[in-house]
């Protein structure tokens, strides 16, 4: 979303972002492996985390793009893919 | 037994103060804070009035809203969250964290059942949905636009004048998830009820630039009446936005003041030389009423009691008074009358007193008409310029501070003024038991309080 951000940090920020929104001590979101929807108990704590990551990489996670994504690996396949596609926002 | 309506604590944030205490110590020395319009704001049009009162810079962050907060909201909310935080922290009330991830709390001692919300605002949200829709109106365009105005075969004019439009074609890079949520009226209102756990009637209350007072008045009631028990009530406005929209829907009505050298007197209520208010970004204010019992019970601090209120609305036009006042009188009276009071008890009056040059010597005549020349008299707005939906609260908390310290603050540039009435020009102390704050609003609504020292 904003440009040569690699695997690493992108994952360390949306777990920083993630701990913020879920009030979740850090070190409790394992961003491999965990599902957004288990920790996000609702579907508007959910459009909190994509409003804060949006903000987070400045960028927009289409509406068509939410369906698919399910866990926090997602995310990050999504903000790579934008980083380097260059997103319409 | 009749129950009685103490106001036990105010939040203020507004162009002179981002407290309570800063504004009244402003409000003390005359302070008003004008300045130019934003310079944006001229690419998009040819302004008539040139001035406005901006807030100061507010750092949210510590005054209790998360960065997440921040992100979720209007900025008419925060400014009504960091004033009821800071009403409810002056009325001697503590908070526990009740829900960490949403950062609300519990008001401790009150049950939520007993407890109200009531708020006013002119526009609620507006800012919120400008940007969302300047989003959806201009991205594309400003996208293809730009592309243009990369092409290697324009002319140094045109790609210059392209790029000028592309630059002033201001958007946020997306329409907000939560923007129904911030847009509506009611979320002002909402958002308190939530922030403090309160399951009271929360109700939002729109007249324009007598939302305060209004929601105020209905707050009054409900205390009295033992609908509830306590009521963060008072107004909130956010007039900011990227293009000068909000300034310039009032600039084209030709209600705002026009220039004045120095600028920091063109803003005149009740002077023969007045030309309009002085447009404010906006700003909060917030009261704590409580049952009076239960406000002495837990050794409360108290400001002053309400015990009257009226609301008359004129019929005659959505924009101008009715020049005679017949409704603005009768709403007096009936603020009065349920005070259990006369005219005569009245020592001091806060008047709506935008600077309008319609407004002033109607409202000045009707207050002589129904006062005589006794009252002492002031205008806030001659101070902070026109908050619309947060005017009425602001000054019924000027009127609750005035009673409590005895020192009204002055009618600001008042030089020649438009009536014999008894205008504050100059500071001075005065015993003041009892006083009368009244608001009116484009539609036609008219509303006053009369709020009284508790041991008068």
């Amino acid at each position: 979303m904003n440009g040569a951000l690699n695997r690493e940090e992108i994952e360390r920020r949306v777990v920083s972002v993630a701990c913020e929104v879920l009030v979740l001590p850090e070190g409790t979101v394992n961003v491999k492996v965990d599902s957004i929807k288990e920790l996000a108990e609702d579907s508007l704590d959910q459009m909190r985390l994509y409003m804060a990551l949006e903000d987070e990489f400045g960028g927009t996670i289409q509406e068509e793009q939410l369906e698919s994504i399910e866990t926090f690996k997602d995310v990050v396949d999504y903000i790579v893919s934008m980083d380097q596609n260059s997103p319409v926002t | 037994m009749t129950r009685r309506v103490a106001v036990t604590g105010t939040g203020v944030i507004c162009s002179i103060g981002s407290t309570t205490a800063e504004f009244w110590a402003g409000c003390q020395r005359g302070t008003s804070n004008v300045a130019p319009i934003p310079e944006r704001w001229l690419d998009y049009a040819d302004y008539k009035s040139r001035i406005w009162s901006p807030l100061p810079d507010i750092d949210y962050a510590d005054r209790d809203l998360s960065r997440i907060e921040q992100l979720q909201l209007d900025p008419v909310s925060m400014l009504a969250l960091c004033a009821s935080q800071e009403a409810l922290l002056n009325a001697g009330l503590s908070l526990t964290i009740k829900d960490k991830r949403a950062n609300s709390y519990t008001i401790d001692g009150i049950d939520p059942e007993r407890a109200g919300v009531f708020m006013g605002t002119g526009l609620g949200g507006s800012q919120s949905f400008l940007d969302s829709h300047c989003h959806l109106v201009l991205a594309r365009s400003r996208e293809k636009l730009g592309a243009v105005a990369d092409r290697d075969d324009l002319e140094p004019d045109a790609r210059k004048t392209i790029s000028d439009i592309v630059g002033r074609m201001i958007h946020p890079p997306r329409v907000h998830r939560f923007v129904v949520s911030m847009t509506m009226p009611n979320a002002v209102a909402a958002m308190l009820g939530l922030k403090y756990t309160i399951n009271g009637p929360v109700v939002a209350n729109c007249g324009a630039c007598a939302s305060g007072t209004v929601a105020i008045g209905n707050a009054f009631r409900e205390v009295k009446s033992g609908t509830v028990d306590v009521a963060l009530t008072g107004g909130a406005e956010s007039f900011y936005d990227p293009y000068g929209y909000h300034f310039r829907c009032f600039d084209v009505a030709g209600t705002l003041v026009q220039n004045w050298d120095p600028p920091g007197q063109a803003n005149r209520p009740f002077d023969q030389a007045r030309s309009g208010f002085l447009f404010s970004q906006g700003g909060a204010g917030v009261i704590v009423l409580e049952e009076l019992q239960r406000a002495l019970d837990r050794g409360a601090p108290i400001l002053a009691e309400i015990v009257g209120y009226g609301e008359t609305f004129d019929a005659h036009s959505i924009m101008s008074l009715d020049p005679k006042g017949v409704q603005i009188e009768r709403m007096i009276r009936a603020a009065i009358s349920e005070a259990g009071l006369d005219p005569g008890d009245i020592q001091y009056i806060n008047a709506h007193g935008t600077g309008t040059r319609n407004n002033d010597p109607i409202e000045a005549e009707v207050l002589k008409r129904v006062f005589g020349t006794a009252p002492l008299v002031n205008s806030t707005k001659s101070l902070l310029g026109h908050t619309i939906g947060a005017s009425g609260a602001l000054e019924a908390i000027v009127t609750a501070l005035t009673i409590n310290t005895g020192t009204p603050h002055v009618c600001r540039n008042l030089d020649v003024p438009v009536s014999d009435i008894n205008f504050v020009r100059s500071p001075r102390p005065a015993d003041i038991a009892v006083g009368f704050t009244e608001s009116f609003a484009f539609g036609g609504h008219n509303a006053g309080l009369v709020l009284r020292r508790v041991d008068a």
